[in-house]
């Protein structure tokens, strides 16, 4: 059949489907009744075209472009959402899997990209940075370990961590241009 | 005369089309029952409650090899007068007679489990077997129903109620409040005719007043209830009102003489009336109660009152009734938005509830109709109404109900506002504009189109105090997809309907049940709205459901056409 | 609001999860947490070996796998300990706590992380429980415990910044069902002598959370500049934090507000410098200890190193030390 027009089609499931997956708490986003609760709360949506209600609706639907919209990182995860959503959509909670959903097919900000290859590196997202670096010297003057006692200071401990991500076969399932 | 002494007992078993037949294996089911002590035969068929079915049992009945009956079929809810009447027809004791619940109790409830399910219903049938030989003959005997009724409260629905009851019947209305009238003496127009309430209402009121068939008991409370169907046994306690009414002629002199101010619970505490007080005008009994609560018994209306009508000294009393019926009419609260933080409504006189709206509208309230701010009484140019405040809300003591009437309040109001204030804005903040009765949705549309009523679809955020006591709404516009910011100089918050606080006591002392959402518990949520499931009990009103005037007095007149049918069966 | 503490006669012991932030960027509150836990006789096991914990915001959102396995490593740490976890940052507590919730009812999840977590010869036993340092402080310790040992009350106006992980999600955390109207940290600080103000918006998030600060600064501090311009309205002379992200977030984000480039701040709007202190630092100025050993004097002679916003204006409004007796000497700053 022939049908000119331009507005929303196609509409998938697949996002829908994979957040069902979840916990108990993720199936109530069927209960969302598109009221705007959440979209009222919202700090972000104050300074930004953040429209928590529309992520929401466009993962219900199954609108595909909401993995690409920018707003879906503009989330500060403040939980605003969840706690006042008359419908106890679990809705930032939905906001951070369609993010992991996002990450999979490769949208990810360029910073979390940064921040998760020193995670994988150094085992912190926020590093000391070795003996030489400022923060050391800070902490030495405190009177405290130079190095504290976390996997910095334990490089079996390291190890554990990049283990870890390899068991979890992460480089496969993400690509961050390693 | 059929040989009623030594049981012999005829087992049926139902296949009840598929539903249990479908999972319970009825010819193994009636081998077993062949079995039994007592049981002379046992057959299946696939509707017993046919003609066909009843057939095979009045047969067997009539060639004397059965003398007791077991039909396992479905609840006795639904075909036990049936298969009585089989026994009665063949003239048999229709009381030697038990049916074994083998479909709802059984297969509706194992339909996984075929197995477990089929040796369930042996153990039924065994059972039932087991009851029905020891049975004795019984007679139905008739006990007199006390002809007189009860109706507890005296809001719409009770009054509408104890007239129409009151036209048979003598009928005793209980009020806790000092006057009849209820919530709708507290409205100032009511939707979609623009009635003004008390126009309507008062006239009721004073019906009932003067109605000889009516014991009108107001200030009153219902202390027990006891006895049995049809002869209900109350007490009511008439609470103290220090003023003795068969004196009082309601000139208002101790109202005028009392030093005590307290807050108004008809104005919502939004003005304060004295210690010695009548609610309202058109209150009806038109006398005068005092509240003990904020009494210092100064004895000044002592002095004032000509006819010698106060009695500080007065006690509550204990009255005793016998009736037949108990209409139950209580009614409603309305929920406290303190606990929804962000609206502040604690902080701020301007944030209202549509009830205290209602109040600020009308002419008999706290500033007799003049639309102000109660914060300072300057003029409104802004009001700002949500929707679904506690209603549609799945929250720990929020309400998951629709409360069903505040959208139409809220138009209802937004046009009054209008009405009296042509250039403000007033703005509704709606998920859905809920418009379901007669008239409605002609009255939605024409309060946009005429009155210029602004709809915005979406909730509110925030709600800051600007320093001058107006408010900053911070809300969303889902179809404009924006924050959007309103200042306005009140706001109305349409609270949910809820249970009274005292709703489950009330249920207890009677002996029925309320619902999840906490309201009464009709018989049947589709087909007995109007009853509960105690014989003689009926409810009217928003006790039961959320409901807006004309359907609370289409079910009051049902609940009384109910406690007039069970009286009048003497 | 008197609250028993917990656990009175037993030594109160906890694994103390540092982080990243923490130890490698704002290591006062590590001392100064280290210092007060020590006054009130609380023993911190370190959990040696603890990664980032992962971070709630780059982390779990881009992958929920890693952040599970990582969550629950550091779990195992403190398991070993045989010591409930005392998290410093909203964050960490964040992650921790719903992963240790997520371990702990569902088998299932929890048997295939064991799987995995098999091969670097660790198992999740579910048998310690996460807390943050607040928790700690406000129903362990017990806000009268602390009462009795502060020496001297501060007089500061204190504005609060609770954080958001802190609170929510409620039906996960420990601190009753108000999450719009707490009062523990203002009861605590309170008790420390000083005011809480109820500055306008005082819940809202600080802006750094989920992973905003790093990929849109300038939104997140459009979140910062809205708090310290509540926060300097009401008269703060400090802010009070319970979380070291936040206290990044005010500490630089005041810095970045006021470089006139991004044009956050408004024409005329002079430029934001209230001191950020947090919880650890407060409660024990307030017990008498001094300013150097809680470090807030900033370590001279280092670049870009916290705190960034000057922190003399708070000590300066400190109420000064009440006297002390002849034989212990003269008064302290």
């Amino acid at each position: 059949m022939y049908y000119k027009q331009t507005g929303l089609k196609g509409l998938n499931p697949r996002m829908i489907n994979q957040i069902l997956k979840g916990s108990e708490e993720m199936k109530r986003i069927r209960s969302c009744m598109q009221c705007g609760e959440c979209s009222a709360s919202c700090p972000s949506g104050r300074f930004t075209a953040m429209r928590t209600r529309k992520l929401i609706h466009s993962a219900l639907l199954g609108v595909e472009k909401v993995l690409q919209e920018p707003e879906l990182w503009m989330c500060t995860t403040c939980y605003r959402c969840l706690e006042r959503c008359p419908r106890r959509v679990p809705v930032t909670d939905v906001i951070i899997a369609l993010r992991n959903i996002a990450a999979l097919e490769g949208y990810i900000h360029e910073n979390m990209k940064n921040t998760i290859k020193t995670l994988q590196k150094s085992g912190h997202a926020v590093p000391l940075g070795g003996p030489d670096s400022v923060y050391t010297k800070q902490r030495i003057a405190l009177n405290l370990d130079p190095i504290p006692p976390t996997v910095q200071k334990y490089p079996e401990a390291l190890e554990e961590v990049k283990k870890l991500f390899e068991i979890s076969k992460f480089k496969e399932r993400i690509s961050l241009e390693w | 005369m059929i040989d009623q002494e030594n049981p012999k007992v005829g087992v049926y078993v139902c296949h009840c089309g598929k539903n249990i037949a479908d999972v319970i294996d009825v010819d193994t089911l009636t081998e077993y029952a062949k079995i039994l002590p007592g049981v002379t035969v046992a057959r299946n068929y696939k509707f017993m409650c046919s003609n066909t079915g009843q057939e095979l049992i009045s047969n067997d009945i009539k060639s004397g090899i059965v003398n007791r009956v077991v039909v396992a079929a479905c609840s006795p809810l639904m075909h036990e007068p049936t298969f009585r009447n089989v026994l009665k027809k063949m003239g048999l004791n229709q009381y030697l007679f038990e049916q074994a619940n083998i479909r709802e109790h059984i297969s509706w409830v194992n339909y996984a489990d075929h197995g477990g399910a089929s040796e369930l219903a042996k153990a039924h049938v065994r059972m039932a077997v087991a009851k029905v030989r020891e049975n004795n003959p019984l007679a139905t005997s008739k006990l007199p129903v006390s002809q007189e009724a009860l109706v507890i409260g005296g809001g719409i629905s009770g009054m509408f109620a104890a007239l129409a009851i009151a036209d048979h019947f003598k009928t005793y209305l209980v009020e806790s409040s000092p006057t009849i009238g209820g919530h709708m003496a507290q409205l100032d127009k009511t939707f979609p005719t623009m009635d003004c309430s008390a126009c309507i209402i008062t006239p009721k009121m004073t019906e009932v007043g003067r109605h000889p068939n009516i014991v009108l008991m107001t200030y009153s409370e219902v202390e027990s209830v006891d006895g049995s169907i049809g002869n209900l046994r109350v007490k009511i306690r008439k609470k103290s009102r220090r003023i003795n009414h068969s004196l009082c002629t309601g000139c208002g002199q101790c109202a005028q003489v009392c030093p005590v101010t307290t807050s108004n619970e008809f104005d919502l505490n939004m003005s304060h009336r004295t210690a010695a007080y009548i609610p309202f005008p058109q209150a009806v009994p038109p006398k005068y109660t005092i509240d003990v609560n904020a009494c210092i018994e100064c004895g000044m209306c002592v002095k004032a009152c000509e006819v010698g009508a106060v009695d500080l000294n007065q006690k509550d009393e204990i009255v005793d009734i016998n009736v037949g019926a108990i209409v139950v009419a209580t009614g409603n609260d309305i929920l406290d938005p303190s606990e929804l933080i962000r609206y502040n409504y604690n902080k701020s006189k301007n944030v209202l509830t549509g009830l205290q709206m209602e109040r600020l509208l009308s002419s008999t309230g706290p500033t007799q109709g003049k639309v102000v701010r109660p914060s300072d009484g300057k003029e409104i140019n802004s009001v700002v109404f949500l929707q679904c405040v506690g209603s549609r809300d799945f929250h720990e003591g929020s309400h998951k109900y629709c409360s069903r009437v505040c959208c139409m309040y809220a138009l209802k109001q937004a046009r009054l506002f209008k009405e009296k204030h042509p250039e403000g804005n007033a703005y509704i903040f709606y998920i859905e504009l809920r418009a379901f009765g007669k008239g409605y949705e002609e009255f939605y549309e024409r309060s946009g189109r005429q009155y210029g009523v602004n709809f915005i679809r979406g909730r509110i955020g925030d709600v800051f105090i600007q320093p001058d006591g107006s408010l900053k709404i911070i809300g969303i516009d889902t179809l404009m997809e924006a924050k959007i910011e309103l200042d306005a100089d009140v706001l109305v918050l349409c609270t949910a309907i809820e249970p009274r606080k005292d709703a489950s006591e009330i249920a207890k002392k009677i002996g029925f049940q309320c619902t999840e959402d906490g309201f009464f518990m009709e018989a049947h949520p589709k087909l007995r709205p109007a009853d509960t499931l105690v014989d003689g009990v009926y409810l009217a009103g928003t006790c039961q459901a959320p409901r807006d005037i004309p359907d609370t007095v289409g079910q009051a007149l049902a609940a009384a056409m109910r406690a007039v049918n069970f009286i009048a069966k003497k | 609001m008197a609250e028993q503490p917990s656990m009175t006669l037993k030594q109160q012991v906890y694994s103390l999860f540092l982080g990243c932030v923490i130890p490698n960027r704002f290591p006062m509150y590590e001392k100064a947490t280290r210092v007060i836990m020590q006054k009130l006789n609380v023993e911190l096991k370190n959990m040696e070996g603890a990664s980032c914990c992962p971070a709630p915001g780059a982390v779990r959102s881009v992958d929920n796998k890693i952040w599970s396995l990582l969550g629950a490593r550091n779990i195992t740490i403190a398991e070993n300990n045989k010591a409930d976890i005392m998290a410093l940052c909203n964050g960490c507590y964040g992650t921790l706590s719903d992963v240790n919730h997520s371990l702990k009812t569902n088998a299932q999840l929890a048997k295939e992380i064991n799987d995995d977590l098999a091969k670097i010869n660790r198992h999740y036993d579910g048998s310690i429980n996460v807390k943050h340092i607040m928790e700690i402080l406000v129903k362990d310790i017990s806000i009268p415990r602390i009462k009795a040992a502060v020496t001297r009350p501060l007089g500061l106006n204190v504005a609060i910044h609770y954080g958001c992980h802190l609170l929510s999600p409620s039906s996960l955390r420990p601190f009753g069902g108000n999450f719009e109207n707490p009062r523990f940290f203002d009861d605590l600080v309170e008790a420390c002598g000083c005011k809480s103000l109820d500055y306008q918006e005082r819940l809202l998030c600080c802006g750094a959370g989920g992973g905003v600060r790093g990929s849109y600064r300038d939104i997140s501090l459009e979140f910062t500049h809205q708090k310290v311009h509540n926060m300097r309205e009401a008269g703060a002379d400090c802010i009070a934090v319970a979380c070291p992200f936040c206290a990044l977030q005010f500490d630089l984000g005041q810095n970045e507000i006021n470089e006139i480039e991004r044009k956050i701040l408004d024409p005329d709007e002079p430029p934001y410098k209230i001191p950020v202190i947090y919880v650890s630092q407060l409660i024990g100025l307030a017990m008498g200890i001094d300013a150097q050993e809680l470090g807030l004097i900033k370590v001279p002679g280092l670049q870009n190193i916290s705190p960034f916003t000057d922190t003399s204006p708070l000590l300066s409004k400190l109420k000064p030390m009440p006297v002390q007796t002849p034989t212990e000497g003269g008064a302290k700053i």
